[in-house]
């Protein structure tokens, strides 16, 4: 009975790890026909259906290496250091990926001066139209 | 075959990530000052266009069961922020992935690129990552 649990708790597994690799094949389509499409070749199914298992394959390496950095850092959450020292193989990517990173940095300060600005707006547009009643009954 | 082959090599020995010149860039997109100031700079950087002109990404739930999948501590999590790098990250090796196999294609005068073009880039592309 054991076995049989192990056995349906094996294929459930299996069954996940497939709708993921369908999920990335689905992502690595698309982006692949953006860029052959833009640079007008063709590119054979078989070849989509490679670099996504490629792609899916080196998930894993980075997910452990990820694991590792946050761990010899003391920590339990990964963050952008560690993805930065992932990309450290290239100087072109590296620079990329930091850049990147400053970029969403940057996206992240400006929400939240907004968040802030609108949450000012906010409370000075609660104020004025009680005053504009108190002027209108006035009248 | 022998022109092929030493094509083959030629194009599969570039390092540079995202940094190839494309046919034609297509601008516009939220990165677009990105691609401005790197074709600013120089011309061989230009073709972070192949980046910008594509729409689609990685979404942040796959990313994060993708890499759930493979951590070895259930405490292990993953910040916001690093799960848009990891997905920028992703996205850049499946476009080198495709445009190195492109140009290798390009060298050897195929219509069509194959799985043997891949292959042949594929080495180089790994220790690049």
């Amino acid at each position: 009975m054991e076995e049989e649990r192990e056995g349906a708790e094996e294929q459930q597994g299996l069954f996940y790890r497939q709708r993921l690799k369908a999920a990335v094949h689905y992502t690595v389509g698309c982006l692949c026909e953006e860029v052959a499409s833009d640079q007008e070749v063709q590119l054979s199914k078989q070849t989509i259906a490679a670099i996504s298992e490629v792609t899916f394959r080196q998930c894993e390496s980075f997910a452990k290496d990820l694991e590792m950095f946050a761990r010899h850092a003391k920590r339990s959450t990964i963050n952008t250091e560690d993805v930065k020292l992932l990309a450290r193989r290239s100087n072109s990517l590296l620079k990329y990926i930091t850049e990147k990173s400053e970029e969403i940095t940057r996206t992240n300060a400006e929400r939240k001066t907004k968040k802030k600005k609108k949450s000012e707006d906010e409370n000075k547009d609660s104020l004025e139209p009680a005053e504009a009643g108190r002027g209108g009954n006035e009248n | 075959m022998g022109g092929g082959t030493r094509a083959g090599l030629r194009s599969a020995r570039s390092g540079m990530i995202g940094w190839r010149r494309m046919g034609v860039a297509k601008m516009g997109r939220a990165y677009g000052s990105l691609a401005g100031s790197a074709s600013a700079g120089r011309g061989a950087r230009a073709a972070v266009a192949a980046m910008e002109g594509t729409s689609a990404c990685f979404r942040k739930e796959l990313v994060s069961k993708l890499l759930h999948l493979h951590f070895k501590d259930d405490k292990t999590k993953v910040s916001g922020d690093a799960l848009l790098l990891i997905a920028q990250l992703l996205k850049v090796f499946v476009v080198e992935a495709t445009v190195r196999s492109i140009r290798q294609a390009q060298a050897e005068d195929l219509p069509c690129v194959d799985v043997e073009q891949l292959e042949k880039v594929l080495p180089q592309l790994l220790l690049d990552f």
